[in-house]
């Protein structure tokens, strides 16, 4: 893969071409959510239409499905889209295909911070809906900004360390998530849905909270955009052009941080999002940010929407019975990352292959 | 002199390993030196925490516990000593040198110094299926835990190392090793979600394993890893010309009559024999194999593996030692996890090491 980015280069109308057939794509996705959503009824587009034309007439049920499902569909892409940017930014800040945004540290930072709130610090529980969100942000942030310090010992941020950061960082989480579940009173699967990632518990409320978050974090992503193409050219060209690298680096990985802290901290660590998606269009779009951005957000979005669609409707007590071992799962459905991590680890060793 | 400086790097390594099989009386003195104030240092780390705990005792009391034939009725050191410490002081032993050990095996065969079992993936692998054995044990066939540890271990270091094209690339190794952790883990987790109300005992008994803890150790674990370690660490040592001569590079190891890529495949199964155990009964803990040999290539100023094994096995027991100490001691009379402190004491040493490596080993 190159990284080497002209402003004129014919893939331009094919970028388009791509952006246009994924935004139907997401859009249908998002139909299909509202169809097939959680629980038994099927609502049709034109049933969901009425529900929101025509509220007096819809059958409250069906407002009540409707408004979840739209709730948790918009969620799973708004999340799939942040990450996915994430991922673009970095693949091209560490001029390496394989980083994605659990590298900075952000992702498993704030699983940690939420992990050890649920456990030990929620008592109340009517304290404010943005509270959990705060809290992880907070955390993911902080663990990003200590990753970073960390990295920058040796005078230039080093995406080694950042990776050893974040491997250690994920080691830890896991012996967090463990204590806490071996000495919390409270014990429930909630925190351990929490380290994989799950969409179950969209609301709106919690669906304004992201899109608000990213709102505040768009002005910087767009900043960022031409100091990473510029990073993207190489240390030496980059500084030729009159980049302060340490400076453009350090507005890059906030940027990336930053999205990813919102999206985490409202589903849980998911993964493999930022890792794939860029990959998905990269063939059609080239390395430059200005194209790539928007055809792997809404490749992100889809890729979410899919497994939460897998997440919503496979039952897995249901193929266990038939095997005949049907009593001893659990009648639950498993969260959105594991199916991410499913579909995502396929592409992944496709990638590693392809690798020079 | 600092570390990296006397860490060749994989270009350096021809001349260095050259000059040290040319020269070994002078290097073993420094080697054996260096080795006996380790081994001085162990032995008195390992004296302390036998008499500390809750309650303390007095080294007599050690001395007598341990000497007495059988343990004196209602003598609550002569149990706390003989039952409880002194087989966690064994597996601390144990377990860290054989985490040296490997790491050496490791990072020479395969010519990557971020070769380490964790970032390899061989614990998320043992992980996923000791959460199987955890909560569905009827559908895992019989075998002993550390057999099943090892082979589903060796299976996800061997699929990362296959992965990224046998390890040439450093960077490359740990993201693939990363990016198969999480997955591993992922299913891990999955296995976890689907245990029914009557199976949560084993979702404890699976979180216990992940945190990493010598809490549970008591002499029937000293008599599980013991065989593994028994076979592996004189093979560990065995196995160190041909370490030397991989070193060399492919081309010059096949011209001294090596199959370079067997001689890869036993070395990783060894490395494995050593780890996997452990792992199985203490849990994952991670970095040691990757740090102790790093510091011990830097104190016996060699590459020769001969060499950097014996201090690297002694390091990786004195660094597990210290920090199960702490988990045991530092919060009496409660206890923290040893993996917790493992993570916290290697993890940053190892960050600053590797980032000195790091300038040479990226890309």
């Amino acid at each position: 893969m190159t990284t080497t980015a002209l402003p004129a280069d014919p893939r331009g109308r094919r970028t388009w071409a791509l952006v246009a057939l994924l935004a139907v794509g997401c859009v249908v996705a998002f139909v299909v959510s509202v169809w097939w959503g959680t629980g038994s009824i099927r609502i049709s587009p034109v049933k969901a239409f009425e529900s929101w034309t025509d509220p007096d007439n819809a059958s409250r049920l069906a407002q009540v499905a409707v408004e979840a499902r739209s709730a948790r569909a918009v969620m799973a892409m708004a999340v799939g889209a942040a990450l996915a940017i994430a991922g673009s930014f970095l693949q091209l800040l560490y001029r390496n295909p394989l980083a994605s945004p659990e590298i900075t540290g952000v992702t498993q930072g704030s699983v940690v911070a939420v992990v050890v709130y649920l456990a030990y610090g929620s008592t109340s529980t009517d304290e404010a809906i943005w509270f959990l969100p705060l809290i992880g942000c907070a955390g993911g942030l902080g663990a990003g900004l200590l990753t970073w310090a960390i990295a920058r010992l040796g005078g230039r941020v080093d995406p080694l360390r950042m990776i050893l950061i974040g491997v250690l960082l994920g080691g830890l989480l896991f012996s967090v998530v463990g204590i806490a579940i071996l000495t919390t009173d409270e014990f429930s699967q909630d925190l351990i849905q929490w380290t994989v990632g799950s969409i179950q518990v969209a609301t709106w409320d919690r669906v304004w909270i992201l899109l608000g978050a990213l709102a505040i974090a768009a002005p910087l992503v767009l900043y960022a955009v031409p100091l990473a193409n510029g990073l993207g050219l190489g240390d030496d060209i980059a500084q030729g052009v009159g980049l302060g690298v340490n400076t453009a680096r350090a507005i890059v990985l906030l940027a990336a941080a930053t999205v990813t802290a919102a999206a985490v901290s409202l589903v849980g660590g998911i993964g493999f999002v930022g890792l794939v998606a860029p990959h998905l269009v990269r063939s059609r779009t080239g390395s430059d940010l200005r194209r790539l951005l928007p055809a792997s957000a809404l490749a992100g979005a889809l890729l979410v929407a899919a497994a939460d669609f897998a997440a919503r409707n496979v039952r897995p007590g249901d193929i266990a019975d038939f095997f005949g071992v049907g009593a001893d799962v659990a009648p639950t459905t498993l969260p959105t990352g594991v199916y991410l991590a499913l579909i995502g680890a396929p592409f992944f060793v496709h990638m590693l292959r392809r690798l020079p | 002199m600092s570390i990296a400086d006397a860490n060749p790097d994989v270009d350096e390594v021809d001349m260095t390993a050259g000059a040290a099989s040319r020269g070994p009386r002078r290097s073993w003195s420094r080697t054996l030196s260096i080795a006996a104030v380790v081994v001085m240092v162990l032995a008195a780390l390992a004296v302390f925490n036998l008499t500390q705990g809750e309650p303390d005792s007095s080294l007599s009391q050690v001395w007598h516990a341990l000497w007495r034939g059988s343990p004196e009725q209602g003598v609550i050191s002569d149990i706390l000593v003989r039952e409880v410490r002194l087989p966690r002081v064994i597996v601390a032993l144990m377990a860290g040198a054989s985490l040296g050990l490997a790491g050496v095996l490791l990072q020479d065969s395969l010519r990557n110094p971020l070769a380490d079992p964790t970032l390899l993936g061989v614990a998320q692998g043992a992980g996923l299926i000791v959460a199987l054995i955890s909560i569905y044990p009827e559908l895992v066939p019989n075998l002993p835990t550390t057999v099943w540890c090892f082979i589903c271990g060796t299976a996800a270091g061997a699929a990362v190392i296959a992965l990224s094209r046998r390890a040439r690339n450093p960077v490359r190794v740990v993201l693939a090793g990363a990016m198969v952790s999480v997955l591993l883990a992922t299913l891990s987790t999955a296995v976890v979600l689907l245990a029914t109300q009557e199976r949560t005992a084993g979702i404890f008994s699976y979180y216990r394993f992940v945190i990493g803890s010598l809490a549970a150790v008591n002499w029937d674990a000293v008599g599980v890893v013991l065989p593994w370690f028994v076979v592996g660490v004189p093979l560990a040592f065995a196995g160190s010309r041909t370490l030397n001569l991989l070193q060399l590079g492919d081309e010059a190891a096949s011209g001294m009559g090596l199959r370079p890529t067997r001689a890869r495949i036993v070395l990783m199964l060894l490395a494995m024999i050593l780890v996997t155990p452990f792992v199985a009964v203490i849990g994952p803990i991670g970095f040691v194999a990757l740090f102790a040999p790093h510091i011990s290539r830097g104190l016996t100023k060699t590459t020769d593996a001969r060499h950097v094994l014996v201090l690297s096995a002694l390091i990786g027991a004195g660094v597990l030692l210290v920090a199960d100490s702490a988990a045991r001691l530092l919060f009496l009379p409660t206890e923290v996890p040893a993996g917790i402190f493992t993570w916290i004491i290697v993890g940053p040493m190892a960050l600053v090491l590797v980032g000195r490596l790091g300038k040479r080993v990226a890309e």
